[in-house]
């Protein structure tokens, strides 16, 4: 691989002295690092010679044995010390030991190797390794070799007379010769029959020193087939080579040939068509079109335009706009297909209503490039259409305009007409909507179905006129739903019934919403018991503690002093037992504590203003019903928290109905809470402020305390709990009093920033 | 520095307080008992060996926020958190904040007494290093600025000719300049001036 380019000039070499008595292993060493342009080697035999080097020259590195010359250990050490401080000395010995190891190691050896079998191969590497270079030297060079040989282009030097000289591995990856074959015949012979002559004409140009580049060619393989190859080459005269590395592009080959065929196919059936016929390049943003379209929507005696703007310019003005807005084509995926109506002039100057349906094709990186489609001219079609349209457009804008489902029940003929509020409130198709009155009944719930049909009014006058039922409707999927139905009776001018005409309601989502409220306050109610137990056991355990860590500190000293002065063994035996029980009681508590604490929170990401909606919608009747108006300030944008809802809830009930209950002495017009939510970059506060009787000075801080209650009837734990919660979640609570009346208590929580799911959601709503 | 180990007591509940005092006071140490976080902060001197122990949840300031104040005064010392509200992330951000133990009201004497004792060895050795890096900071004293720029490349690794070439310098005068150097640091070889620089970084730093 001569034509390689060569590497960066090496650094200056190292000065190595190697000392070692034996001038057999000297000359083996000094051989051995002829070949490291990185090493200068001087070695030294003998005390003399040592001494000399190391007073001529100044060594980077100094490589010796144990003990040379029969003298001491570490004499080496020694000398150097004298002579050349600080120099790095490897020590290799034929005889080591561990704990000869460990003294020349701890005496500050740069490394300590034994001369086993072959030790010397390794030895330049070791060296560098404890000077920090060469290595990486080496490893590039590796890295070279390793990409040459796994890369997966066919990489060779091959000779003006045509044989190959050197080759890369993938060569026989990719056409199954072996080595030995390759190498025996010119690469010629290897070549598809009809690209030989090529070969020839490459030849030609290698020997005026010109490169062949992207030329394309066939070359058989061991099997017989032939795979493509894209190839390039690169003649070095001197030496009478080329090299030349080349691509298997087979595959590439096949899908163009496919991709010919292809396009034939669809310019024959584009011209036999009578439809008109378009293929817009979104990239190129060029238009083709076939012969219909010219014809049907064309400008005789003109050239064809194969421009979007021409098409856009002969678009109804009136139609144009709402053309232009569905215009750009989608850039997701999913929605490929891409239909509209319009008007477009036409070749004899009027315009005709068509039907453009148009798919859009995307590349792998989801971009559309390219869109295809025909015209239909619908104009006949859709005339008749605008009159039905017409005369049906203010009945369905009636029935659309609920969002209940009506129905018309002809009372004579039997029939039952119904709007498509089936479709949208239960989801049956049209064509699953029988028009008769058997199928409204078979989907009542059975549970319901006698009582309604008992309760159908008696269908002569003596009945009331109009009728209501609640009841359960079988929803296509199977569900049921809760609805309302209301219908009313009208009769012909014989005072026979007629016709009977009524609207179901679906009013599932109140219900659910209804239990569900129900749910969360069970919920509220369950988690606040829990919670004040927690509390109770926590702020007890601590209590507790204290006084049982007393006793067992005294039990303890007792029985070591007792030990100690070898006192009455039966009385150190009790006082044992006192420190054994201190434990025990110790352990009971911890065990309550472990076992209230057990309720974990749930935490998910929420908006704050969605969860203080819910606060106070769950609180309204209470409001209500103590005359307080409750006034909620937004933040000016939405602010995310981490938090389990239901505790920060509870958080808020707890200061809410303090709030309340602060004023129940107010006059009613005196009872305000207003609650405002503010976000700096990292925490949002959350306040509630009332108008009550206030808190004394001296009880500021102790609100929070445990058990310490101004109500007559309280435990005194809520806020002690919302305290615990807050704090829980990072954040903090606190109370401060007003200017006029009353008391602001205030609470942070971290911020979060606004997750994906949220971002898609409101930018979807706006 | 007075060698007796001593060892801080710091409880708001006075019976916990005095009885701790008592317990320790029978392994023979000396015991000083502070009934705040401000108290112990204002009145505690860390002049001989010893330890802290020391309550998590205390009125005024809590345990964590006094290791928060003995670190900002540079004052180590090793430290027992005692509680008798143990939680998971209490221990958690004790242990964080830098206890060399946690132990949850009411512990065993055993357990105490083990940990003081641990503790205060701790301090001991803790307190050997600091006199050793005293030592090394005042020989790295006595260096000129020229052997300092030796020992600083060559802590790094630099080969002596990278070295005379980076300062201008021939090699001859390179190795002089580290010989003196070595032998007013009392070291012994490259490696262990490696290790003392490592260890004086650590001090300056």
């Amino acid at each position: 691989m001569n034509t390689l380019p060569a590497s960066s000039p090496p650094p200056a070499p190292l000065a190595l002295l190697v000392v070692d008595d034996n001038p057999a292993e000297c000359d083996a060493v000094r051989r051995r690092f002829e070949s490291e342009s990185h090493f200068r080697v001087v070695v030294a035999c003998s005390r003399e010679e040592f001494e000399r080097q190391l007073a001529a020259e100044c060594f980077d590195l100094v490589v010796s044995e144990l003990a040379p010359w029969g003298l001491d250990e570490l004499w080496t050490f020694d000398r150097l010390d004298e002579q050349a401080q600080g120099v790095p000395l490897v020590i290799v010995t034929g005889r080591g030991s561990e704990c000869a190891a460990v003294a020349a190691m701890k005496r500050g050896a740069a490394d300590y190797l034994t001369k086993s079998p072959g030790y010397l191969d390794a030895l330049p590497q070791r060296l560098a390794g404890s000077l920090r270079i060469y290595e990486e030297e080496r490893r590039e060079s590796r890295r070279r070799e390793q990409w040459l040989n796994q890369a997966l282009n066919l990489v060779s030097v091959v000779g003006f007379d045509g044989y190959i000289k050197h080759w890369n591995p993938a060569w026989e990856a990719v056409l199954g010769y072996t080595q030995e074959e390759m190498l025996a015949v010119p690469l010629r012979e290897r070549l598809h029959r009809d690209d030989r002559a090529r070969a020839a004409e490459f030849r030609e140009q290698f020997i005026k020193g010109k490169p062949v580049l992207a030329a394309e060619l066939r070359v058989v393989c061991k099997d017989g087939s032939y795979i493509w190859m894209l190839l390039n080459a690169l003649p070095c005269l001197e030496q009478q080579v080329y090299l030349a590395t080349a691509q298997d592009i087979t595959n590439r080959k096949r899908v163009e040939e496919q991709l010919r065929e292809s396009q034939e196919r669809f310019l024959t059936i584009a011209g036999a068509t009578k439809d008109a016929v378009w293929d817009w390049d979104l990239r190129e943003n060029k238009v083709w079109r076939n012969e219909s379209y010219f014809q049907l929507f064309g400008v005789p005696d003109e050239d064809p335009a194969n421009t979007i703007e021409w098409w856009l310019s002969r678009i109804h003005p009136d139609d144009r706009p709402r053309v232009m807005a569905a215009m750009p084509p989608p850039v997701v995926n999913g929605q490929q297909q891409w239909i509209l109506e319009y008007r477009l002039l036409r070749a004899d100057g009027t315009y005709g209503h068509v039907f453009d349906r148009g798919f859009v094709v995307f590349n792998s990186e989801g971009q559309s490039v390219r869109m295809a489609g025909s015209l239909m001219d619908i104009s006949a079609l859709k005339n008749a259409e605008e009159r039905l349209r017409e005369s049906e457009e203010r009945f369905r804008l009636a029935t659309k305009a609920t969002r209940d489902a009506i129905w018309d029940w002809d009372l004579q003929k039997g029939d039952i007409w119904r709007s498509e509020g089936f479709q949208t409130l239960f989801g049956y198709r049209p064509d699953e909507v029988e028009p008769n009155f058997n199928w409204w009944r078979a989907r009542i719930h059975d549970d319901d179905r006698d009582r309604v049909l008992a309760d159908l009014p008696l269908l002569d006058r003596s009945s009331s006129q109009q009728c209501m039922f609640e009841y359960r409707f079988r929803r296509a999927d199977g569900s049921y739903a809760d609805v309302i139905d209301r219908g009313f009776v009208m009769y012909d001018a014989d005072g026979k019934p007629a016709r009977m005409i009524g609207s179901i309601m679906d009013i599932s989502e109140r219900r659910r919403a209804e239990e569900m409220a129900h749910v969360h306050r069970d919920e509220l109610a369950h988690i606040s018991r829990v919670s004040t137990m927690g509390e109770i056991a926590t702020g007890l355990a601590h209590e507790l503690n204290q006084p049982l860590t007393a006793i067992a500190n005294y039990a303890e000293t007792c029985a070591r002093s007792l030990r100690a002065q070898h006192g009455d063994p039966k009385v150190l035996d009790w006082i044992e037992k006192i420190a054994a029980n201190t434990h025990r009681a110790g352990e009971i508590i911890r065990r309550l504590r472990g076992f209230t604490r057990k309720s974990e929170s749930r935490r998910s990401t929420v908006e704050v203003g969605e969860l203080m909606e819910e606060v106070i919608a769950l609180l309204e009747a209470d409001a209500r019903l103590q005359n307080v108006r409750v006034r909620w300030e937004e933040p000016y944008e939405k602010e995310f928290v981490t938090v389990d809802p239901i505790q920060i809830q509870q958080v808020l009930v707890n200061l809410l109905r303090n709030a309340f209950e602060a004023m129940a002495g107010n006059r009613p017009e005196c009872r305000q809470v207003t609650i405002a939510a503010t976000a700096d970059d990292e925490f949002v506060e959350i306040s509630v402020e009332d108008q009550g009787e206030g808190i004394a000075a001296e009880n500021f801080d102790r609100v929070f305390e445990a058990f310490f209650t101004n109500k007559s009837n309280g435990v005194g734990i809520g806020l002690a709990i919302s305290r615990s919660i807050v704090e829980d979640h990072g954040g903090r609570l606190w109370v401060t009093p007003n200017p006029t009346h009353g008391v602001t208590f205030r609470f942070t929580l971290p911020l979060v920033g606004v997750p994906d799911v949220h971002v898609t959601e409101s930018s979807r709503r706006r | 520095m007075s060698t007796s180990p001593k060892v801080a007591v710091v409880d708001d509940d006075e019976q916990v307080r005095e009885s701790l005092a008592a317990l320790i006071q029978s392994m023979d140490l000396e015991v000083e008992c502070f009934a705040s976080g401000p108290d112990f902060l204002d009145h505690y001197t860390h002049d001989q060996p010893g330890c802290v122990v020391l309550d998590l949840r205390m009125p005024q300031l809590s345990g964590l926020e006094v290791v928060e104040a003995l670190t900002s005064r540079n004052i180590k010392v090793p430290i027992i958190m005692i509680s008798g509200h143990g939680d998971i992330p209490a221990a958690v951000s004790a242990m964080k904040a830098g206890a060399v133990d946690f132990l949850e009201k009411p512990y065993r004497g055993a357990a105490l007494m083990d940990s003081v004792r641990r503790a205060i060895e701790l301090d001991e050795r803790n307190q050997k290093t600091e006199a050793e890096r005293g030592l090394l900071l005042e020989r790295f004293g006595s260096l000129t600025d020229e052997e300092r720029q030796v020992l600083e490349l060559t802590a790094i690794g630099k080969p002596d000719k990278a070295i005379a070439l980076k300062l201008d310098l021939s090699l001859r005068t390179i190795q002089l300049r580290r010989a003196s150097l070595m032998r007013k640091m009392n070291c012994h070889s490259r490696a262990e001036l490696i290790r003392l620089s490592e260890t004086l970084k650590q001090t300056t730093a």
